[in-house]
Parts: C-alpha cells; structure tokens; sequence
C-alpha cells in the first residue's frame, strides 16, 4: 500500500484516532508519520482560563433573573456579572452593595462568614469593645468545656469590667 | 538603590540565619490591602491607578521612614526588563508585576525584608521575607508597616468580613503565609507526594519554586495557608508554622534513613551532582537547581565537604536564575550562552571540596 500523504513511498505506519468519537484511520510511510508529528496530548490550556474557576464559586443568578445580573455596583459601576465572571470586585463598596450575594461565596471559599483578626486602628473604639467581649465570650465558653474554672472565672471579671466601661461609655456618648 | 538589589545574589531570605535554615530556606508574609472606595486593579483605568500609586506614595513620604524602614519608590515601566526579571527572581515582585505595565509600583527597603506592590492584583501588596522558619518575625514587621500605612491611609475595611481585597480568597486578613521547603529525601523516597498532598485536607497549599502554576524545581516547594477569613492572623501563622516543623521532622527522619540503610547510593547521587556541578560547560537552569539540591543534602549530612566559594547554597539558588546571569550583559543572550555562563560559574563555586 503506498503512503496517503506522500503517495510515493511504502506506508508502513498504520494510525487510528479517534477525535470527538469520529474515527480516523490513515496508513502513512515513516516519513510523512513524523513529519506530521502527530501529537495525542491534550492541548495546553492557558492559565487564566484556570483562573476563571473561581467564577463557579458565586452565585450564578437565574437566568431569567436580569435584575441581580444587570445591577452595578453605584460606585464603581462594575456589574455583578462582571464580578461573577472575573472571580474579582469592582471596589470595596461591592462588597457591601452584593453583600447577600457574596455571603455564600465566602462560606463556600473561608468556611467561615466573620473576620477575626486584626482591626485598623482608626475602626472606632466601640467596635474594638465589641470584638473584645466576642473573643471574651468565646473564651469563657472553651475554658467552662475545658473544666478550666479558675481560667473562666477571671475571663467573667473581665467581661464585668468591661461591661461596665461600654455601659460608662454610652452614658458618656449620651 | 535598584541597581545595588539586582547587582546582588544575596536577599534578606537567602542568610544563613532563622530555625531549620537547612530545610526551610524563607519564610514569607503577605498583606493584601485597598483603599476605601477606589476601583481596585482589575477594573482600574489609567488615571484610577495613577491616583492609586500617588496616594500611597504620598502616605509612604509623610511617614518619613528610618533605617531598616526606609522605603524605595519605583515605577515598573521605569525599570529595564531584566532588572524586573531579577526582582522577580528574587521573589521580591510577582510574574504579574514582572510585566512592567504602566502604574504599577513597587516600595522596597535596602535589605529586601519588605516589598510592597502597588496595583497588583490589590492596591497594595506587603511582602515581608525571612530565611528559615520565622514567620511570626516576618508576621511582627509587615503588621508594623501596615500599621503605619494606615495611619496615612484609608484602607477598605468591614467590621463583619475584614479587610476587602480584589478576590473573595484573599478577604478577611488578607493574609497569606508561606515557608519555602527543600524536600530532597521525601521527593527521593517518593513520599513528598504523600505528605504535600495530606496539607490540603488541612488548609494548606503548596506549590513550586515560583508560586502558582510553576512546578517544583530542586525539590523546592511553598507551602502556605488557603483561608484568610475565621481565623486571626496569629492561629494561621501557628497552624503553619507547627505543620512545617512536623515536614522538616519527616525530611530528617527520611535522611537519617537513607543515611543508614542506603549510604552507598546516597554518596554516589550526591557525589555525581558535585562532579557535575563542577565540571560542566552547559548547565540550564534546572539542571543547575536540581544537583544544587542533591549537593545541598550531601552538605548537610556531612557527605561532602562544603566547600563553595563566596556564597552560600540560597544565593546559589539566585545565581542559576536566567536573568541574573544576564545581569550586567546590554544585550539578552541565547539560552546556549547563558548556559555556557552558568556552567562556567557553577565550575568556579565548585572548584574545591567534593565527597569525603
């Protein structure tokens, strides 16, 4: 049998492919076989496209749904399919703008919906009080499970004093 | 001050100082800050992240910084494409930032124990980089230069989900936290696979030399914390920092073992990458790191004698990179050239000591 592509020389490989279930059978001389050099990797898939994953992580609004789609963001007018779509936010205001739309994404990202850690220093001091009596709290808790009494004790003097300074502290706002 | 930087294979990261140095080469803390309201970078035109770059200019000027916080000011665009690639390979700016395009900025200090990236994928990027597993050093300066940006600037903040960054990954801390292992008997043994791959179930990602999507090269791999929000910022250093001591433990334990039941095989692989190392007249960059890590582990278990010239094995790491080699060349070289130059380099570091 001469070569399909050359149609010169002795076709001595013998190549089946089978692309999207369509099979292809093509009879080639060595020649033509490595000069077509015949590749059965999977295509590289470039790197952003990787990126765009992140997309699947928010939530897709119904179809039908155009208001939540074509609804932007008022300050930087980045719209939520946007956002959607690049897996990025527009501005901090998007945040509190798509903030319903945002809380199961982070559920789904972090595990968790509250920030723990640090507070900028210019955060008033209310909420910096606030934060402490949840992280007081909290503590109480583990160390009443821990049967760490003498730990939990001192814990509950000091969410009394503090209580007692947001109490003084609202007085004084008044 | 940019010249000096990229003149240089040594970094803060590459001192032979910090726990577990012979394992853990650095330690890595990363900030992601914005500023309230402004268009963050991925949807910022031209004067958004011009005003961007002014603004945090401006607040890094009004702090009058001293001594170790003395902070350099740089445009991207400004700097040559090969003073950007060794910026890069001194994991001092990202692959996004090695770009150079217009806008975007860069503040370092003298050592290059802090890096910030402005208009990067957020505002602002606070990179602070250690050697050996010092995270909590690391974590107490980029939290003191944060500290004092703020006083300057307002950062967009929310009291339920914390500092807001550009992608929801990052939102809460904004803090990712990395450690950058030499893994040579876990990858030898076939185990790394094992134990890398056990991190994910605890929150933890790794990835190769280079960050994401670069394979590990020298069996150099980063590993660093996936959650930002739920956690502060001193459990996800901790969780870190336990779980990498709990691998450099398992590196050692494998070494140890290899080093009774399998010396002969060992000294032969660490005795050849020294030979190789040495008398090569092309070497690439690959090559180069991966015997780089066989002669490191020989080093450390006293296989061979450590016997290279004026630098230590982390600035080798630095030295092998394509655009160091490039550093004081006007023109960019063939791959063949550059190689031809390593190898030569490599043959002077190497010239004396070997296998024991």
């Amino acid at each position: 049998m001469e070569c399909q592509k050359c149609k010169k020389r002795q076709a001595n490989v013998h190549i089946t492919q089978i692309i999207n279930g369509k099979k292809i059978e093509k009879y080639l001389c060595e020649q033509c076989a490595n000069e077509e050099k015949l590749n059965f990797e999977l295509p590289k898939i470039p790197l952003y496209n990787l990126n765009n994953l992140l997309g699947v992580l928010f939530n897709q609004p119904v179809v039908s749904d155009k208001s939540t789609i074509d609804n932007v963001c008022p300050n930087c007018k980045v719209s939520y399919n946007k956002i959607a779509e690049s897996g990025h936010m527009g501005c901090s205001e998007c945040y509190k703008y798509f903030a319903l739309q945002l809380d199961p994404t982070l559920r789904k990202i972090h595990s968790a919906n509250l920030h723990l850690g640090k507070i900028p220093k210019r955060i008033g001091d209310s909420y910096r009080i606030d934060r402490e009596m949840f992280d007081l709290k909290q503590g109480l808790r583990q160390a009443i499970d821990g049967e760490e009494y003498e730990k939990a004790a001192e814990i509950r003097d000091r969410i009394r004093a503090l209580e007692g300074k947001m109490k003084k502290g609202t007085g004084e706002m008044l | 001050m940019i010249k000096k930087i990229i003149s240089r294979p040594q970094s803060n990261w590459t001192k032979d100082e910090g726990l577990n140095n012979n394992i853990v080469i650095s330690s890595r803390i990363r900030l992601a800050r914005n500023l309230y309201k402004l268009t963050m970078p991925s949807f910022q035109k031209g004067a958004d992240a011009s005003l961007v770059l002014d603004k945090v200019k401006k607040a890094v000027d009004a702090l009058e910084l001293q001594n170790n916080e003395l902070l350099y000011f740089y445009r991207l665009n400004e700097l040559t494409d090969i003073e950007r690639e060794i910026l890069f390979e001194k994991h001092l700016i990202s692959s996004e930032h090695r770009e150079g395009k217009a806008n975007k900025g860069l503040l370092i200090n003298e050592r290059e124990s802090v890096s910030i990236m402005i208009n990067e994928e957020d505002h602002i990027r606070i990179q602070t980089l250690f050697p050996g597993l010092q995270l909590d050093k690391a974590w107490e300066f980029a939290d003191d230069i944060d500290d004092k940006l703020e006083s300057q600037l307002e950062y967009a903040f929310d009291q339920k989900i914390g500092y807001l960054t550009s992608c929801p990954t990052n939102v809460g801390t904004g803090l990712r936290a990395s450690v950058m292992v030499h893994l040579p008997a876990l990858a030898l043994t076939k185990q790394s696979g094992i134990v890398l791959n056990s991190l994910g179930q605890l929150g933890l990602t790794v990835r190769g030399l280079y960050g994401e999507g670069t394979e590990s090269i020298g069996n150099l791999y980063q590993i660093s914390n996936q959650v930002t929000l739920g956690q502060t910022e001193t459990e996800i250093i901790q969780n870190l920092t336990t779980l990498t001591k709990e691998i450099v433990q398992k590196e050692e334990e494998t070494r140890k073992w290899l080093l009774q039941e399998n010396l002969l095989q060992l000294k032969n692989r660490v005795g050849r990458a020294f030979g190789i190392l040495q008398n090569s007249a092309i070497l690439n960059t690959q090559e180069a790191l991966n015997y780089l890590s066989d002669v490191r582990m020989g080093i450390d278990l006293g296989i061979i004698t450590n016997a290279i010239s004026g630098n230590n094995l982390s600035e080798l790491i630095v030295l092998a990179q394509p655009g160091f080699i490039q550093r004081n060349m006007e023109t960019t070289l063939e791959p063949i050239e550059r190689d031809a130059i390593r190898a030569d380099l490599f043959a002077q570091k190497f010239r004396v000591g070997g296998a024991k």
